[in-house]
């Protein structure tokens, strides 16, 4: 049996299989070896024929089915597979020789851990593809920070492996969906506790050949699947922008537009998206970018809409989805010391934390809708980031940080009254807990 | 009027400071556990200064958030250990031209680098040389390659060391400048994010001896502050590299000609350019959408020119460099803001201190420096043309 099946969905891109298919035949070797599964959806050209006729590794099965869209490709392609790993690749990457042997050794040190790997884009020059690499980099930024906390939307179905019963028991990727399907699958793996991992050595390029068109028609489509998102799951209304209140203008207009005159926004859009050429020609690049920007605002909004229909059916599905129920902070007074409140967090791995020094309130690591229960590296990142001004004054009132560092920016004031007039009961209800 | 320099360890006693005759002031570089949180500048009376005095300079001088590099030193927190993994290997590179005296304390300097980093690859590339004074100079440093450039220019010569580099990275030095043996780890520590094409580090003054030196220090200061920070093409105004950092404490990724293209030849010393070939290449970093980081963690101390001549004389190179590259990027890849950017600098920059140094006496060499830097600012764009033409003769 092989020790991995790769599953590949593809729609009219035989060649970029081939050079999938060519960089996986150039892997360092693996025990067991690996099979290739690619499944064409509705390929409407010769692809299936010439991924017949071309040089393939020699366990590759080839799959035909009628267009139903990546993520019942992927559910197909598990289904066929031998392995008892199962690792997703998308048909547009160039796997580097390393990659199989990295989810290897992962899935053999941790059970239970869904292995994201490491994307670096090919783009074009241009404006575009600068701006396409920034954004495509950012995602990794945050995953690579050993004191990341996981979310259900750094799941990327282009790139990661999970043991395939883990994949059957959580009931694969939802085939409803044709957009952000990954990030429905890792709501719900995040939910049933599963450890996200992110493996920056199993890395494959990413041949990215999108355009401005792509990227537009490719925002109209995420508008339309966060609405199916939210009617699936509604306590995520908050983590994505149909939940978000207008804070910006521009933005309150786009929605406007798409919601009740689409057919003028359409037409504004276009002339906009006609003036991209020409600030690229001038370089004017901030110029570019805010008309970029706001293009893709309208098209997500104009996708919410068409999913939506009615704008009281956008108001309902935000509604609807209420306040949901926050979990309660496990309490910590930092001046236990910072090894024992890491130790304390790796042992209850709570959802929520509120953070004491003696009497002082430092703050709280809030809990996120679809995010992993907190981890002891995430405390010393949040104290020297966004806790870093109350941790330091607390230190200064105790006399450990030098008196020659304590600057105006250090208040001396208590901090944040509405939390401490909650940190005496919360108090309580701990002891009484444990 | 001479400044001493002086270093203070604050995880330390503190104490006075004695033995400062001669000076009307003292730079106080402040660290904690090496790490440099900030400087300040105090009067000295007597020679010396009590521990009081030196305290209250501190607490006065030291930029409002150093606590915060205390805090994250205290909590075990460092913002580049999000990309992990074992730093790249690197080659220092240092491009001199006839100048051993300098050259061999610049390479002293860098022994004590490649002490803290064994296995360290160093060059020399002597740009265009009238003697073999400096391969005699670099005959005393076994672990230091030489190389003959023999095409002059400053761009010349750091292409030829991204050729000649076996590192994945290339570290860049003055011949006047000597690092810190952490310098490199600091540099290198950075790469790990595979958007950082360039990294510059803080230079500060290795003496202040001189009016030319203390009058540098003040209007063209190498120092970009004690805070890192990221340059993002995709946030940034790729035209407005000055706060980047300068080319006497760079790193590059050793294949950067291969994304950006390479350093541009008829900018920086050893052409009527005169400068900005480090600064034209941070543009061209930005404006394809990378980054630079600026980090403070990488310090050089350099020795500024002694003399009022010399200083005139680089100001002057400055304002050519600049003018030069903006023409450049006007022309050649018509970068509109370079206008933008010229009138600004102008306004907000150069006509103040030329109207101060009308109204008030005292700051009249401070005018001067800026008359200095405004006719080389309007000899640039000649320059540049120059510079192009002598290319493409040479070519």
């Amino acid at each position: 049996m092989a020790a991995i099946s790769i599953i590949v969905p593809t729609r009219d891109r035989p060649d970029s299989v081939a050079r999938l298919a060519r960089a996986l035949a150039s892997q360092e070797p693996i025990d067991g070896g690996f099979e290739l599964i690619v499944v064409a959806d509705g390929c409407t050209d010769a692809t299936v024929r010439r991924l017949h006729a071309m040089p393939t590794p020699p366990d590759t099965r080839i799959l035909e089915q009628p267009a139903a869209g990546p993520a019942m490709a992927r559910n197909c392609g598990a289904a066929l597979a031998a392995s008892d790993l199962l690792l997703f690749l998308d048909d547009d990457v160039e796997p580097q020789t390393g990659l199989l042997r990295a989810h290897l050794a992962l899935h053999a040190s941790r059970a239970g851990a869904v292995a994201i790997g490491y994307l670096p884009p090919v783009v074009s020059h241009g404006f575009f593809g600068a701006a396409l690499r920034g954004w495509w980099e950012s995602m990794f930024d945050a995953l690579r920070e050993p004191s990341h906390r996981y979310t259900w939307r750094d799941l990327l179905s282009g790139h990661f492996s999970i043991r395939r019963a883990h994949f059957e028991a959580i009931g694969g990727f939802n085939p409803a969906l044709r957009c952000h399907e990954d990030w429905e699958l890792g709501y719900r793996l995040i939910r049933a506790g599963y450890a996200f991992v992110f493996l920056a050595d199993a890395a494959a390029w990413h041949h990215e050949h999108s355009d401005v068109n792509k990227a537009l028609r490719r925002k109209f489509d995420e508008g339309v699947a966060d609405v199916q998102l939210v009617g699936m799951h509604p306590e995520l209304v908050t983590a994505l922008p149909i939940g978000w209140p207008a804070h910006d203008i521009s933005i309150a207009r786009a929605q406007r537009l798409a919601r009740e005159h689409p057919a003028v926004g359409d037409r504004l859009a276009r002339v906009l998206q006609h003036l991209l050429p020409l600030y690229e020609r001038w370089r004017l690049r901030f110029r570019w970018r805010a008309a970029l920007e706001r293009l893709m605002t309208y098209w997500y909004w104009r996708g919410v809409s068409a999913a939506a229909g009615t704008p009281h059916r956008i108001a309902s599905l935000v509604a609807a989805a209420g306040t949901r129920d926050l979990a309660e902070p496990l309490v910590l007074d930092l001046a236990q010391g910072l090894p024992e409140a890491v130790r304390r967090i790796d042992a209850v791995r709570p959802r929520a934390v509120r953070l004491l020094y003696r009497s002082d309130v430092v703050g709280d690591i809030p809990d996120q809708p679809g995010a992993e229960p907190l981890r002891g590296v995430h405390l010393p990142a949040a104290l020297a980031r966004p806790l870093a001004r109350e941790y330091a004054t607390a230190l200064a009132r105790d006399g450990v940080l030098p008196a020659l560092l304590a600057s105006p920016e250090i208040n001396f004031h208590p901090a944040a009254p509405h939390l401490a007039a909650s940190v005496e009961s919360l108090r309580t209800e701990d002891r009484v807990r444990a | 009027v001479a400044t001493a320099i002086r270093e203070i360890e604050l995880s330390g006693p503190l104490g006075p400071l004695e033995d400062l005759h001669g000076y009307a002031r003292a730079m106080l570089v402040v660290r904690w556990r090496r790490r440099i949180l900030g400087r300040a500048f105090v009067p000295v009376a007597d020679g010396r200064l009590d521990e009081q005095e030196v305290r209250s300079a501190i607490r006065a001088g030291l930029p409002a958030d150093a606590w915060l590099r205390w805090l994250e030193d205290t909590v075990g927190y460092d913002e580049r250990a999000r990309f992990g993994g074992p730093l790249p290997t690197a080659t220092i590179a240092i491009c001199t031209r006839e100048r051993p005296v300098d050259l061999r304390r610049a390479l002293q300097a860098v022994s004590r680098v490649v002490d803290a980093v064994p296995g360290t690859d160093v060059l020399v590339i002597d740009n265009a040389p009238s003697s073999d004074a400096t391969r005699r100079v670099v005959q005393d440093y076994p672990r230091v390659r030489y190389i003959c450039e023999p095409r002059r220019g400053l761009n010349v010569a750091r292409n030829r060391a991204l050729i000649e580099a076996r590192g994945d990275i290339v570290a860049f030095s003055d011949d006047d400048a000597a690092p810190e043996p952490e310098w490199l780890d600091a540099l290198c520590a950075n790469f790990g994010d595979p958007r950082v094409l360039c990294v510059t580090g803080l230079t500060l003054p290795a003496e202040l001896e001189t009016e030319a030196q203390e009058l540098f220090e003040e209007h063209t200061p190498f120092g970009r502050g004690f805070r890192r920070h990221v340059f993002d093409g995709q946030r940034d105004n790729p035209l407005h590299v000055g706060p980047v950092g300068a080319g006497a404490n760079m790193a590059v990724r050793r294949n950067i000609a291969g994304r950006v293209g390479p350093f541009d030849e008829r900018l920086d010393g050893g052409t009527p350019t005169r400068s900005g070939g480090d600064h034209e290449m941070f543009a061209r970093i930005l404006g394809a959408g990378y980054r630079i980081v600026y980090d403070p963690a990488a310090v050089t101390w350099h020795t500024h020119r002694r003399s009022m001549e010399s200083l005139f004389a680089t100001v002057y190179g400055y304002g050519v460099g600049v003018y030069a590259m903006w023409t450049g990027l006007l022309l050649e890849r018509r970068e509109l803001g370079a206008i933008k950017l010229a009138w600004a600098w102008f306004r907000h920059g150069q006509v103040p201190v030329l109207l101060s140094g009308l109204r008030d006496r005292g700051h009249h060499t401070r005018a001067r420096l800026v008359r200095e830097e405004l006719r080389g600012c309007l000899h640039g764009p000649r320059a540049w043309f120059q510079a192009r033409r002598l290319r493409h003769a040479g070519s």
